[in-house]
């Protein structure tokens, strides 16, 4: 947190402006979103290969089974509203992964809270999954951590793994009132007890900059 | 633009996660920020007013709070890290430990992908507050996420307790830090 990046992404009329109750600012996929919430924080994860994990008896905490990432390129800041290139990340992950839509537990989404993106995010869910879309849960963190912008995608993953772990899924807190142009099996206000062996992530950046990350419960 | 990468499946093999570590607005160890985020806990707050921000919107949002200083570091060494250092470096120590690595000779080579894209705009800010105007460049203001990433950390320094001996690469952040290090 800065005051530079505060002030930069406020003048980008990107940031919240319900300053009268900050827990209640950040509303992924409300119909009263107004933007995100600027959040601080890292994450860093030790990869290996299965092999030489399980050779030295490691304890896993999970997979990378899949990534996917694409750039649509339509601005420097608005996030497209089509959603085919997000969508192409997320089946790119999910082939990558080799797991179908329906295989999915939980989705951790980008969602942040503004209007633009949100809308866009489900579009790219529902276009990449389908009619599974309807069943998978789908929440965002970041109506809690706000968003953590470079550290972002690497929280989230922490949150996939955690789900993996608690065999729940977090919730997306403030969600009193859905977007029907966010029509996802949402989680609101509380986490929900969920069998996940697969859980999915999306990160989105600014100029277009699309991931999804699969993981899956280490065998 | 557009493009997708994908990895080549013919060219992959499995990879697992064996150390994890972060620091957040819900905490600065795993099992808390995963109770937190389980209940339903925000992390989102006022913050300090700062003259700066000149409308209420630009005073709330959601900060670490206290960075404990991991293990092996002198606290008045880490305590004198910039916070944008203390937030990379407190989760790697984390991490490396969860996983349990033996960092001894024999051990396994450890590489680094670095995913953080705050560097350029912290070099600027404070550059910009004091008066100056130098354009960031990354071989004079190197900092400890680039000694990280692959140059010879200078002596005395925290990094020096952490001398990765993989290859390092950095990225401008944590997006497309997983899918490098997905494939290295």
């Amino acid at each position: 947190l800065s005051p530079t990046s505060i002030a930069a992404f406020y003048n980008l009329r990107a940031l919240s402006r319900r300053s009268d109750d900050p827990a209640k600012a950040c509303r992924p996929f409300d119909r009263a979103r107004d933007g995100f919430v600027m959040g601080e924080g890292g994450g860093f994860f030790v990869l290996e290969r299965s092999r030489d994990a399980l050779a030295r008896g490691a304890r896993l905490h999970g997979e990378l089974a899949g990534v996917g990432m694409s750039s649509d390129g339509v601005h420097m800041v608005t996030p497209s509203s089509d959603p085919t290139q997000a969508a192409r990340a997320i089946t790119a992950a999910l082939a990558d992964a080799e797991v179908t839509p329906a295989e999915i537990d939980y989705f951790n989404a980008h969602a942040a809270g503004t209007p633009v993106g949100d809308v866009a995010e489900a579009g790219a869910i529902r276009l990449a999954c389908g009619a599974a879309s309807d069943e998978i849960p789908v929440s965002s963190t970041k109506s809690m951590t706000g968003h953590l912008v470079s550290g972002a995608a690497a929280f989230e993953a922490l949150a996939c793994l955690g789900a993996i772990e608690r065999q729940a899924v977090p919730p997306t807190v403030n969600l009193d009132d859905p977007d029907p142009d966010c029509p996802l099996r949402h989680v609101p206000h509380v986490s929900q007890p969920h069998a996940v062996a697969v859980a999915a992530s999306n990160s989105f950046g600014f100029g277009g900059s699309n991931l999804c990350l699969v993981f899956r419960r280490a065998a | 633009m557009s493009g997708c990468v994908q990895r080549h499946r013919e060219d992959r093999e499995p990879v697992v996660i064996t150390g994890r570590a972060a620091v957040s607005p819900l905490g600065t160890d795993v099992g808390t920020m995963l109770d937190r985020l389980f209940a339903g806990t925000s992390g989102v707050r006022a913050i300090a007013v700062d003259e700066r921000a000149r409308t209420a919107a630009e005073q709330f949002a959601a900060p670490v709070e206290t960075i404990p200083t991991p293990a092996g570091i002198e606290p008045d060494v880490f305590a004198g890290l910039d916070r944008l250092e203390q937030i990379c470096l407190a989760p790697l120590v984390a991490a490396v430990a969860d996983a349990g690595l033996d960092r001894s000779a024999g051990g396994p080579r450890i590489g680094l992908v670095l995913g953080l894209g705050a560097e350029q705009l912290k070099a600027w800010e404070l550059d910009y507050l004091a008066g100056g105007g130098r354009v960031f460049e990354s071989r004079r203001d190197a900092t400890l996420v680039h000694r990280l990433a692959g140059q010879p950390p200078p002596a005395g320094r925290a990094a020096t307790r952490w001398p990765w001996d993989g290859p390092g690469s950095r990225w401008a952040g944590s997006m497309p830090a997983w899918q490098e290090a997905a494939t290295s």
